[in-house]
């Protein structure tokens, strides 16, 4: 049981933060083959497993079914099949309160567009329980944001920034940001990524982020996800995909070689250049070819995340 | 979900206050009119005025509501439907606020009228009656209905549909015929109906009376539809 009130005491701010620990949750949130389907769309089926303390980074191209994932858990569209769980417990959409415990920055943030920041942040820590004023003020002030400002004279990346402080200020158990640092100056971006470390530092609180921008990833994530058309088609720990990734140059006198975990290859003359992502077992095959294998070279989360989302053909 | 409503009217405060001076420009606009066109007889005069006025109103009423339903609007309910509140709540804070509104715009309405019985006062007073009872009826239906469908299972929605597109044609026809005689036993009392302008002024009242039910139901559908 979770007891709410709000604070705006910067002392009692440090007790409202004192909700019941995640004692005997295994994950934060659990997706058991969700779909959804629209005209010219589909997505899933879907599963997915977030742990507490994980930040899991969701990638892939414009339609892919990022948003959709991010609405379905928030409770903006509802699966057509499969289950969520949140917090152990499947998700029951005709109450609220389970929302207390999700924050959420969408694509296009939406405020009240002619109050100003400050009159914007009154209006949700009346409605939400765990609030802290003091701590969203502070936010605002890290994040340099003018909350005397109108909601409907803001900025793109202030935008982002108001709703970031938003979601941050009750302090909820998921966070779910969709593109946030996009629009963002290279120093706020930072900042915003810091804060997402820190918030989830405490280990009981998790934070789901679709993003283009994959250093962002290569940063915070602990797992990426990689979603193309609607279907996971890889997830695993940033350093796994960068360790185990190489891009092999070698001499081979046929033009066609098989070679395991292939997701590039390039062919000129007897020189071929690949990228796999089982460098060993490659390695391995080429030496029982006869191929003569040159330089070997790691490839950037980036580069992976290129020939992941193109579907590892040549 | 009162902090909800009392964000929500206050968010909408100027549509209210827009709503409110609207009768009075349309009186003025009326007697206006009147003074220039002096060749009709005044009864005429009046009746004519009184439906369109009616009618004029009654859009008034409806239009800054509907200048809200933009994708700005859209959005804008996205932000309520992540707050901690159950989607049943959500419904409510869009509707209880204009009903709120409209129930304060009769009771405004009736306290004119009462307060102020004589000459040309009468005819913004009867505007302010007309249409916030319509308002209230149309106001009231949509939100019943509403509540009807959160109980019911996903299959009916369907049939309720059908029942939503026909049960307020009956039912307008009844409140249209209330506001006739109303209107009727106002217009006498004052001499100034005519047969040919109180059919005018029900088919007015009926034409209009579902833009509001419509765009109103419209809303609500959409709220509940995007977040079940």
């Amino acid at each position: 049981m979770i007891a709410y009130t709000v604070y705006v005491d910067h002392e009692q701010c440090e007790q409202s933060t004192e909700r019941d620990s995640l004692r005997g949750v295994s994950l934060l949130l659990q997706i058991e083959a969700a779909t959804k389907s629209f005209p010219g769309f589909a997505l899933g089926p879907l599963s997915l497993e977030l742990e507490p303390g994980m930040v899991l980074g969701f990638a892939g191209p414009n339609g892919a079914g990022k948003t959709t994932t991010l609405k379905m858990i928030m409770g903006l569209l509802q699966p057509d099949s499969g289950e969520l769980h949140f917090l152990d417990s499947s998700i029951d959409r005709r109450l609220g309160a389970w929302k207390n415990e999700i924050g959420y920055v969408a694509e296009d943030q939406v405020f009240y567009e002619g109050w100003n920041g400050s009159q914007n942040l009154e209006f949700q820590a009346r409605l939400h329980g765990g609030w802290c004023m003091d701590r969203a003020e502070g936010l605002a002030k890290r994040l340099d944001l003018d909350l005397a400002k109108q909601a409907r004279n803001l900025s793109r990346g202030n935008r982002v920034k108001l709703a970031l402080v938003s979601a941050l200020s009750y302090q909820p158990r998921l966070l779910l940001l969709d593109e946030p640092t996009s629009g963002l100056d290279p120093i706020t971006r930072t900042e915003v990524l810091d804060l997402l470390l820190e918030y989830t530092s405490c280990g009981e609180r998790s934070v789901l982020f679709s993003t283009h921008i994959i250093p962002d990833l290569a940063r915070i994530a602990d797992i990426v996800t990689f979603i193309n058309d609607g279907l996971i088609i890889r997830s695993g720990a940033p350093a796994d995909i960068t360790e185990t990734w190489r891009k092999i140059r070698f001499r081979f006198p046929f033009k066609e070689i098989d070679l395991p975990g292939v997701v590039m290859h390039k062919v000129d003359g007897d020189v071929h250049l690949v990228v796999t992502s089982e460098l060993q077992e490659s390695k391995k095959k080429l030496e029982g070819l006869g191929a003569m294998i040159g330089d070997s070279h790691p490839i950037s989360l980036e580069e992976a995340a290129v020939y992941i989302l193109k579907g590892g053909t040549s | 979900m009162i902090e909800l409503i009392k964000a929500e009217m206050a968010y909408r405060k100027w549509s209210y206050v827009m709503m409110m001076l609207m009768p009075f420009v349309v009186w003025a606009l009326a007697m206006f009119f009147i003074q220039i066109d002096e060749s009709l007889e005044a009864d005429a005069q009046y009746a004519a005025l009184f439906s369109l006025a009616s009618s004029l109103l009654v859009i008034c009423m409806r239009v800054p509501h509907m200048i809200h339903q933009t994708s700005v609007e859209e959005n804008r309910i996205q932000l309520l439907a992540i707050l901690p509140i159950s989607p049943r709540s959500l419904a409510m804070s869009q509707t209880l606020p204009y009903l709120i509104f409209v129930s304060l715009f009769s009771v405004l309405g009736l306290g004119v009228m009462m307060v102020m019985q004589v000459g040309n006062v009468v005819f913004p007073a009867m505007l302010l009656v007309n249409c916030t009872l319509a308002a209230i009826v149309f106001g009231l239906l949509s939100f019943f209905i509403m509540e009807l469908l959160t109980l019911l299972p996903k299959w009916s929605k369907m049939v309720l549909w059908i029942v939503c597109i026909l049960f307020p044609f009956m039912l307008l026809r009844m409140v249209s015929e209330t506001l006739f005689g109303i209107s009727s036993y106002l217009g006498q009392s004052l001499g100034m109906m005519t047969t040919s302008i109180k059919l005018v002024f029900v088919g007015l009242v009926f034409f209009f009376g579902h833009i509001v039910l419509f765009t109103r139901m419209r809303d609500d559908f959409s709220v509940r539809r995007r977040y079940p």
